[in-house]
């Protein structure tokens, strides 16, 4: 399908989400025993921009390698419009591939760089000059043809990296962390022509990237991966609005964690001390684990302030103590420590109480997020079970829905 | 989408390869590769290497073994291999002293030279990893590696000249009238050293520069700022840490140099009581082989164990200065 | 320190003088590095037979005869054969190699790469006794092939570890960059790895040409009459004929393998894998 240059360009713009595009089934991969990489199940759609986002070591990058045909699983398959990939070298797989540090071959010019991949197929001196030509407009560059890779910046490296690997025409365009490199502005700027050329191209981008800011701009979908797992599969709305797990809610937006034993009346004891959750009612007893963003986090001074210092909507859940404030240009951060060990970080355009006071904060009861209680008994177990999951080597054999690590299925 | 979804894929299965290839990527057109790709886990890499396998096999372990089947020969009087093995040629081996002094001799000459080419290389290669880009440093190189280029036979002949009766050493000896009349320097021990240093100094000073060309600079600006003076820097920061290159060019340079005999043989002469020479002179002179093998055999051990003892040695002290 | 102005002109020039008396050994060791081939060079000018340093007269007379001479030219007709075959073979074997000891993921791979390496190590009277005795069997004494096959031992290790060096400092990147580009492992090696080792390649070849240029610790051994090279012929005459015609030729030899290293110095820098 690469050397079919209409299969790219009629592609929707918009996401045909009927249609999968890469099928991830059972995906294991490791070394001497030890997994790096356990995906149950991962559909790509034709046309989306889908990040994969985790910290590192979380194997974003086994599973980007894994697609590339870099690495050889030792169980499960990927199939790309139904034809199974496992066997299928890297080279003959027909996916673009943007590295990380570009790897732009120092021993050609830009021009012949673009033109590689065609000259492997064999396409006419005519048409490659013009697809070369093109694909360096793509990216603005086409002025800069004739020139080594070493004599350009690091942002015009990576625009001939994206120039190359588009100039085949792949379906499916690969990223590793192809922003890390660069300084920040020129990353924003990036960020912004990559999405703009996927869509013009409405071509698939699969994007690895430890950034979570950079995945919620950019992606359509954003799969968030920690130990070699799946723990979430969703639009960055979904993502960010109902994180599935803990590690979710921490990782992309770096929300207050609150765990503890919940009462019939929505009360929840934290460290000692008790808390108005938010929620009517939580299971008496029970352990529950709630997040809260740190921006929806409200401050009023005064262990017990008047309940107007809250905006509608959110009131008054508890009182602690400021411990940390700072000024970071658009906003205040401050920490509260609320009891020993328990502390609630919280995003406010007003400057918070001084250093040592006394303060109360508040949220709504559409604030808070209900993480691995009663709603979610597996995922609670699941999560745990990542670190050493040694129960089944050999992942083909046993491919359970009941180890599902997709905690919001993509339906 | 033929094979079962839990089919565990572990290595090179043959069923699968060049169909679902065709489908995926058939346009590409170079079947040939689809093959070639196909990853022999385990083993990637060895084809390339095996013509050299098999070239070394047979021209460096074959022969060497044929060398030590030699040496356990015994000889008739006249010097021709008999049937049968004995240790008889290394017995006189260690007891004639013609040859068990030439190894004590060639392990003595190899270290000194060793140490000397250390010394001598250091300044050397200290000035060329400090000189700046252009013109100075690339003379510098030049004169290193120009005696590396040059036929040991061209090197040696060169002093020859230099030591001959009417060469210039001679000469300035007598103008200065240090000497009445010209000395006989070309049989000395001396000039023997002073060859075989020009031969193996090259090798000290390549791998002395890499070492102190990869001394961070901040390393010395540190020590200075710390109040340490250039000298004090030099001794505390510049040569521990190029100790490895000290090693590096110690481990080169001391086999070359128990091996040597083309050397001390054009500057010294025949009779110069160096291992190589003595095998030399009993395969063309004597044509006794098999006392010539056992006893370069014995001067391969010699290196060895000398090579290995340097390694360990530079070893110990490394972990001394790191921990 | 307002009266410092003159002051410190004599530390100032103090470290001056350190700083030269620091360069003094290095410039004493580099001059030792050269003397005995500038002497050589000088004393090929010598217009009378003795060799005396410095010469007596300036005159070209034994390069004249040198080349006029029917055993030296046929010498060098034989070095200049061996530094071709010598060079095509050990560059083709040794980058393999030495491509293959880097990247290469196979059990022994370590004890390879000292293998690949070991030849120099041993003394070089062993391996001239070696294929001597081995040559000697086969009748490969004082023939070319011999001679073809001891300079290509005594070069490869040079070939495999300049190589090596390039190896490692190839990204792997490049090569899968390549591969998901469509290209094959055969196409990757040929438009990708080898352009890109190339520096390494041709230290090598350099390493092996002046190798064979100027081998003698072997070819003293396993050639004969019929197979002299310039090196051998030089050896031999020096031990028994003492005249400027030695000192004209080595001056070649030395022409040569300056040649070599300038001309293939106009496509890398050299220094860098040495």
């Amino acid at each position: 399908m690469t050397s079919d240059p209409e299969a790219a360009g009629e592609a929707p713009a918009t996401p045909a989400p009927a249609t999968p595009h890469i099928e991830i089934e059972n995906l294991a991969a490791g070394y001497e025993g030890q997994r790096v990489l356990d995906v149950d199940r991962l559909s790509i759609r034709r046309g989306e921009f889908l990040s994969i986002l985790g910290p590192s070591g979380c194997g974003k990058t086994t599973l980007l390698n894994s697609l590339a045909g870099f690495v050889t699983p030792t169980g499960g398959r990927i199939t790309l419009d139904g034809v199974d990939l496992t066997d299928v070298p890297t080279h003959r797989r027909g996916l673009g591939l943007v590295f990380q540090n570009y790897a732009l071959f120092p021993h050609m010019t830009v021009a012949d760089n673009v033109a590689y991949g065609l000259r492997v197929r064999r396409v006419e001196r005519a048409e490659r000059d013009e697809r070369v030509t093109e694909s360096l407009r793509l990216v603005g560059l086409e002025q800069y043809a004739g020139r080594r890779p070493k004599q350009l910046s690091g942002g015009q490296q990576q625009r001939v990296a994206v120039a190359r690997a588009l100039a085949t025409r792949p379906a499916v365009l690969l990223l590793d962390e192809p922003l890390s490199n660069l300084d920040a502005k020129l990353r924003r700027e990036m960020r912004v022509e990559l999405r703009e050329l996927q869509q013009r191209l409405g071509i698939t981008m699969v994007f690895v990237t430890h950034d979570q800011e950079e995945a919620m701009s950019l992606s359509d979908r954003i799969a968030v991966m920690n130990g070699g797992r799946v723990e979430q599969l969703g639009s960055p709305t979904e993502v960010y609005r109902t994180p599935a797990t803990r590690f979710v809610a921490e990782f992309i937006g770096a929300a207050n964690i609150l765990e503890g034993a919940g009462a019939a009346d929505g009360t929840l004891v934290v460290g000692g001390v008790r808390l108005d959750s938010g929620l009517a009612s939580l299971r008496d007893g029970a352990p529950v684990t709630l997040a809260v963003r740190p921006e929806r986090v409200v401050l009023a001074p005064g262990g017990a302030p008047d309940p107007a210092a809250f905006p509608a909507g959110s009131a008054a859940r508890g009182s602690g103590i400021v411990g940390y404030r700072a000024f970071t240009g658009e906003a205040w951060q401050a920490q509260i420590v609320v009891a020993e060990g328990v502390a609630l970080n919280a995003r406010t355009a007003q400057e918070p109480p001084a250093v040592g006071a006394s303060v109360s904060f508040g949220w709504g009861p559409d604030d808070v997020i209900r993480l691995g209680d009663d709603a979610g008994d597996d995922a609670g177990d699941d999560a745990g079970d990542n670190a050493g999951d040694d129960a089944g080597d050999d992942a083909g054999d046993d491919a359970g829905d009941d180890r599902s690590s997709l905690r919001k299925p993509a339906a | 989408m033929s094979a079962p979804a839990t089919a565990p894929v572990d290595g090179p299965t043959d069923k699968t390869g060049d169909k679902t290839g065709g489908e995926t990527g058939g346009e590409t057109g170079d079947k040939t590769a689809g093959k070639t790709a196909r990853k022999r886990y385990g083993v990637r890499g060895l084809l390339p290497v095996t013509p050299v396998v098999v070239f070394l096999l047979a021209l460096f372990v074959v022969p060497l073994v044929r060398v030590f089947a030699l040496s356990l020969h015994p000889v008739d009087a006249n010097g021709y291999p008999l049937d049968g093995y004995s240790f008889v040629q290394y017995r006189r081996v260690f007891t004639e002293s013609f040859f068990s002094e030439a190894l004590w001799h060639s392990l003595g000459t190899a270290l000194l030279v060793t140490v000397l080419c250390v010394l001598l290389g250091f300044p050397a290669a200290y000035a060329l990893s400090r000189a700046r880009q252009g013109v100075v440093r690339t003379l510098l190189f030049v004169a290193v590696v120009s005696p590396l280029l040059t036929s040991v036979v061209v090197r040696s002949y060169g002093w020859v000249v230099l030591f001959s009766a009417n060469g210039a050493v001679n000469r300035v000896l007598v103008g200065l009238g240090l000497l009445d009349q010209p000395a006989r320097l070309l049989t000395s021990y001396f000039v023997v050293v002073v060859s075989v240093v020009h031969v193996m100094l090259p090798f000290a000073i390549l791998p002395l520069t890499t070492a102190l060309g990869g001394i961070d600079d901040n390393l010395r600006r540190a020590s200075r700022s710390l109040g340490a003076g250039p000298v004090r820097t030099f001794w505390k920061v510049t040569v521990p840490l190029s100790l490895p290159g000290i090693a590096v060019g110690a481990t080169v340079v001391f086999p070359l140099a128990m091996g040597i005999y083309i050397t001390p043989l054009l500057v010294g002469g025949a009779n110069q009581p160096l291992a190589g020479l003595r095998v030399y002179s009993q395969i063309t002179s004597v044509f006794d082989y098999p006392v010539a093998a056992a006893l370069s055999l014995t001067l391969l051990v010699l290196t060895l164990l000398g090579v290995s003892a340097l390694g360990t040695g530079f070893r110990f002290w490394e972990r001394r200065l790191h921990g | 320190m307002a009266d410092t102005s003159r002051a410190p002109r004599s530390p100032r020039a103090l470290r001056r003088a350190g700083r030269v008396a620091a360069w003094l050994p290095a410039a004493a060791v580099f001059v030792f590095l050269l003397a005995p081939l500038a002497v050589l060079a000088l004393s090929s000018l010598n217009s009378t037979s003795s060799l005396s340093f410095p010469p007596s007269g300036l005159s070209l007379r034994w390069y004249g005869e040198v080349l006029s001479s029917q055993d030296w030219l046929v010498s060098f007709r034989l070095s200049g054969v061996l530094v071709l075959l010598v060079v095509l073979t050990t560059v083709t074997i040794g980058t393999l190699a030495g491509y293959g000891l880097v990247r290469g993921d196979f059990p022994g791979r370590g004890v390879l790469s000292g293998l690949a390496l070991a030849p120099l190590m041993v003394p070089e009277i062993i391996i001239a006794l070696g294929l001597l005795y081995y040559f000697q069997g086969l009748g490969l004494v004082n023939t070319l092939p011999g001679l073809w096959l001891a300079h290509s031992l005594v070069a490869l290790p040079f070939v495999i570890r300049t190589v090596m060096v390039s190896a490692q400092a190839l990204d792997p990147t490049l090569e899968r960059a390549a591969a998901t580009l469509g290209a094959g492992r055969a196409r990757t090696f040929l438009t990708v790895t080898l352009p890109l080792l190339r520096p390494g390649i041709l230290a090598g070849a350099v390493f092996a040409a002046v190798t064979s240029l100027g081998e003698v610790a072997v070819s003293a051994l396993v050639s004969g009459s019929n197979t002299t090279t310039v090196p051998v012929r030089i050896f031999s005459a020096v031990q028994f004929q003492l005249d400027p015609s030695v000192a004209a030729v080595s001056t070649l030899l030395m022409l040569a393998s300056v040649l070599v290293l300038v001309a293939v110095d106009r496509f890398t820098n050299f220094s860098e894998v040495l």
